[in-house]
């Protein structure tokens, strides 16, 4: 088997910004780790046997492969060994665009995000997630290149088919089923399945527009009762927007869709029109405009609408959800108060474990856990806020002593490095898992729906 | 004396996140460009013969290391050889802590500390890690002896005593600020005839030192004679020192300036219109338009396409915001830059952008793409969000200057040194890539002032 020592990275001559921030990630990693310093060249120089092909480049061709690639799969991407040649390329049409008008501050989009996405799954998979923690001196990885087989492990691929083609095991009792967003290349949402063991369901938020029907398609297949629509006891919204409501939404505009499931009650909690318009920091029109479509639901579903408030407790079958924390009017005034601010906090307890659903929690929150003691939101779960970028203080992380710990978000926010353009809010995802590492939380015990669906409960 | 590769790390027993993280970056450098990881002890231990000392540790005491420690010297640090130990360490206390803020940076007040690390990769190790190609991914040596020769003081007091090399011909001052990593921009010509010209000038805190350069430079009778003082825009890191001097009867009593060139627009640009709306810089603006008898000064509005000449000196104005100022766009302050082209002598041409962005970048290239090529380009913006790739291809400059600041130059995304602008300056990075802008021909002033012989030296 072909050790990592006998290979070289290759990319193309006039290779992306991508490609290149990829290829120098990669042996930045591999050199650090392993002190093997692995030539990097480009594909104008003759073949060698032995190649991390990064990015598109002439070895394709070369080694008769071929990646589906298009505008829309930005951020998808592929790690295939071929003979010895071990392939990671992004899944997008390569090409900078020379955008005008031309924005400073947008992030850099080449087609090639995926590539560097791709090259971050490898060092992950090949020297752990010590590249995510750096100042975690315990993480540091020390490996022999002469060692490391490359080999069939390497077979990855990341697209939005392979995703929303996934269907976890059906577990009996009570289970939680984490569902990757998929609707949106950058993904900012997340989504939930709660199955009752009476067969019934809860879904908390559902992600984007774009991901309604895979929810529909996830309902029916867990669904036992094949001769029924699944039945939705409880779809709990954590926040009127798009990534959290956007499902719920666009079930409520689509009478196909609409069809195919039966929802009891929604439970949600909006503050004023002027709150999520204009009133609070990040506030957009659009907001607005998720709020109503919100408000809307009950009218299009048929379907009782409850605004939940602090300590309410929902009963979904035998899954039992209680409201950590709700905006109220307060929020609103409150100064320098965030969109995010207004997210409602649930706990779900169900086969006996609970797990905490910060949702976009922020500060208020935080304040709110300090001053309100943090018992009631220890759980064995911990869902970390804003995909875990973080709005919450290290001390409300350090008091609730969650046993685990979940990301539920994309690659590009999970391996938050803002300067390759990934939409990660680099500084607060670093400083969240900071936290989790000072507090001595081992990578074993944080795990992430960015590559499938996870499932708690049951076992 | 021995080399780098004999020494161990050393780090508290207590080191803080930023301790860490440098540790952990200089330990994966050594590693990458060496091969060999050093060993990493901590201060709890017996003082070894060769030890890097990173941060604040009980060495200082054992071996009688003394270093001046205040809160407001986070961006400060030092280097220094005592004996077979080498410290490199921030002058920065950590505060007390804050009421928790999710927006707030992860500096904590020893940044310095990460700095340091960062100059000895960079300096003494010879590592290319903030511009460099993929192909050059392992420069700098570990076998590079430590002694006094490492030694390295970045503070407030150094900065404070640098003074310009007075040199023979025509000449290029490009000055750093005097107060620790806070940037800005201030420029100092002198011409064969010992004429002075200006280009912006820095932070309000620069004044007295700026002033003393000029006295300094000024070979003629009685105060120094400004015979151009050129402005870029709106932003207090360009206009400071002349706002400063324009406001302070004593220091304008200490020059005179000929001509004062700018392009500042209507009250009204300033104080709504643009996308940064500030009362303040309106006010400012009526001071920066005002003639001051003492000062001397004719105020000058430019137009795009004028040539302003002085002796060898010939500046061109390529772009002025009133080109701009009706454009559908949100016009920032950053692109109401007026962008001046050098032309020294008929010998090479030097592209001033200041802090030019999107809107200044698209309209340079659809109007005077023809006039952009130049030998030598101020990257814009001090190398962060600036103008397009596409932009810099027209100007295909072979020399980069930046009037950078540590946390500019030492962009680390994800971890905060300077968050908002990431992606703009790994952007830069890539077109320099793409133009085959070679290492030396890459200039920063963040560790100090720089003297240019005009024309600059290509290599």
């Amino acid at each position: 088997m072909p050790k990592l020592s006998q290979y070289s990275i290759v990319i193309e001559k006039d290779a992306s910004y991508s490609s290149l921030a990829a290829a120098k990630f990669l042996a930045n990693n591999i050199s650090a780790a392993t002190g093997y310093q692995i030539p990097v060249y480009t594909d104008d120089l003759p073949a060698k046997d032995f190649e991390i092909v990064v990015g598109q480049t002439n070895r394709e061709e070369l080694s008769d492969v071929c990646f589906e690639r298009s505008e829309a799969r930005e951020y998808e991407y592929e790690i295939r060994l071929v003979g010895t040649r071990l392939f990671m390329s992004g899944l997008g049409k390569v090409g900078e665009k020379i955008a005008r008008p031309f924005n400073s501050y947008v992030s850099f989009s080449d087609g090639a995000i995926g590539t560097s996405l791709a090259a971050y799954r490898f060092v992950e998979e090949t020297f752990g997630a010590g590249f995510l923690f750096p100042a975690d001196l315990s993480l540091i990885t020390d490996m022999d290149a002469d060692k490391i087989e490359i080999d069939g492990r390497y077979d990855f691929k990341y697209t939005r088919e392979d995703l929303y083609g996934e269907r976890p095991e059906i577990a009996d009792g009570a289970v939680m089923y984490s569902i990757p967003v998929m609707g949106s290349h950058r993904r900012f949402g997340n989504s939930a399945i709660f199955k009752a063991s009476d067969g019934s369901f809860a879904v908390y938020n559902g992600g984007l527009e774009a991901d309604a029907e895979h929810i529909c398609d996830l309902l029916e297949y867990l669904n036992a009762d094949k001769t029924q629509k699944p039945r939705v006891s409880a779809w709990l919204i954590s926040l009127p927007m798009f990534g959290y409501s956007g499902a719920l939404k666009a079930i409520c505009e689509d009478e196909a869709l609409k069809e195919r499931i039966s929802v009891d009650r929604v439970y949600y909690k909006v503050l004023s029109e002027n709150f999520h318009t204009k009133g609070s920091a990040t506030a957009r029109t659009e907001h607005g405009e998720y709020r109503n479509a919100l408000l809307f639901a009950g009218e299009s579903l048929g379907c009782e609408m409850l605004e939940v408030n602090t300590g309410d407790v929902i009963k979904a079958g035998d899954i039992e959800f209680e409201v950590l924390y709700s905006p109220t009017e307060e929020t609103e005034s409150a100064p320098r108060v965030h969109y995010f601010d207004a997210s409602v906090v649930y706990k779900a307890k169900f086969a006996d474990m609970s797990v905490v659903l910060f949702g976009n929690a922020r500060k208020r929150v935080s304040d709110y856990i300090l001053s309100n003691g943090p018992e009631k939101f220890d759980c064995d779960v911990l869902v970390l806020s804003n995909h875990g970028k973080g709005g919450i203080a290290r001390e409300c992380y350090e008091r609730i002593k969650a046993k685990k710990y979940m990301y539920q978000c994309c690659p590009a926010q999970y391996y938050g490095d803002n300067g390759e353009g990934f939409a990660s809010d680099g500084g607060s995802i670093t400083r969240t898992r900071n936290y989790l590492s000072e507090l001595g939380i081992s990578c074993g015990d944080i795990c992430k729906d960015t590559y499938g669906i996870i499932t708690f409960g049951n076992k | 004396m021995a080399k780098l590769k004999e020494y161990v790390i050393v780090i508290s027993k207590n080191a803080t996140y930023n301790e860490r993280r440098a540790a952990k970056f200089l330990s994966d450098t050594i590693k990458k460009v060496g091969g060999r990881r050093p060993t990493l002890i901590y201060d709890d231990t017996e003082p070894t013969a060769y030890e890097i000392v990173i941060g604040r540790t009980e060495r200082e005491v054992q071996l009688g290391a003394e270093f001046t420690r205040a809160v407001e010297r986070a961006k400060e640090f030092e280097v220094r050889c005592v004996s077979s130990r080498l410290f490199v360490t921030g002058l920065g206390l950590i505060p007390e802590p804050a009421e928790f803020n999710p927006d707030a940076s992860m500096n904590y007040g020893d940044i310095g500390t990460v700095f340091a690390v960062y100059y000895l990769v960079e300096k003494v190790m010879g590592h290319k890690f903030v511009y460099k190609t993929v192909l050059d991914m392992y420069s700098g040596s570990v076998d590079v002896e430590i002694d006094e020769k490492c030694n390295f003081i970045y503070n407030r007091e150094m900065l404070l005593a640098q003074m310009p090399e007075k040199i023979d011909g025509t000449a290029m001052y490009y000055f750093n600020s005097v107060a620790p990593s806070t940037g800005g921009q201030g420029i100092i010509f002198k011409t064969r005839e010992g004429k002075l010209v200006v280009i912006d000038g820095g932070l309000p805190v620069n004044t007295e030192s700026f002033l003393k350069y000029l006295e300094l430079l000024w070979d003629g009778e009685g105060v120094p004679v400004v015979s151009a003082w050129f402005f870029s825009h709106m932003h207090i890191d360009h206009f400071g020192v002349y706002h400063k001097i324009c406001t302070t009867p004593e220091y304008r009593a200490r020059l005179k300036v000929e001509g004062f060139y700018c392009d500042l627009l209507d009250d009204e640009f300033y104080a709504v219109k643009t996308s940064e709306p500030l009362q303040y810089h309106v006010e400012v603006r009526h001071v920066m338009m005002s003639e001051y008898e003492d000062l001397g000064v004719k105020v000058h509005t430019v137009k795009t396409g004028e040539h302003i000449v002085i002796d060898e000196l010939d500046f061109e104005v390529i772009h002025t915001p009133s080109d701009v100022v009706n454009n559908p766009r949100k016009v920032n302050p950053n692109d109401s830059t007026v962008v001046y082209k050098l032309n020294v002598d008929n010998k090479q041409t030097i592209m001033f952008l200041g802090d030019a962005e999107g809107v200044c970048s698209d309209q340079m290239l659809e109007f005077h793409k023809d006039k952009l090529k130049s030998d030598v380009v101020q990257a814009g913006h001090h190398g962060v969000a600036n103008v397009s790739g596409e932009c810099y291809n027209a100007i295909d400059a072979k020399v980069f200057l930046y009037s950078s600041c540590l946390h500019t130059w030492y962009l680390e995304w994800g971890m905060e040194i300077h968050g908002a602008h990431d992606p703009g300056m790994k952007r830069q990075h890539y077109y320099m890539t793409r133009l085959g802008v070679k290492d030396e021909n890459v200039y920063t002033n963040n560790h100090g002032m720089l003297t240019f012989k005009l024309p600059i030296e290509i290599k």
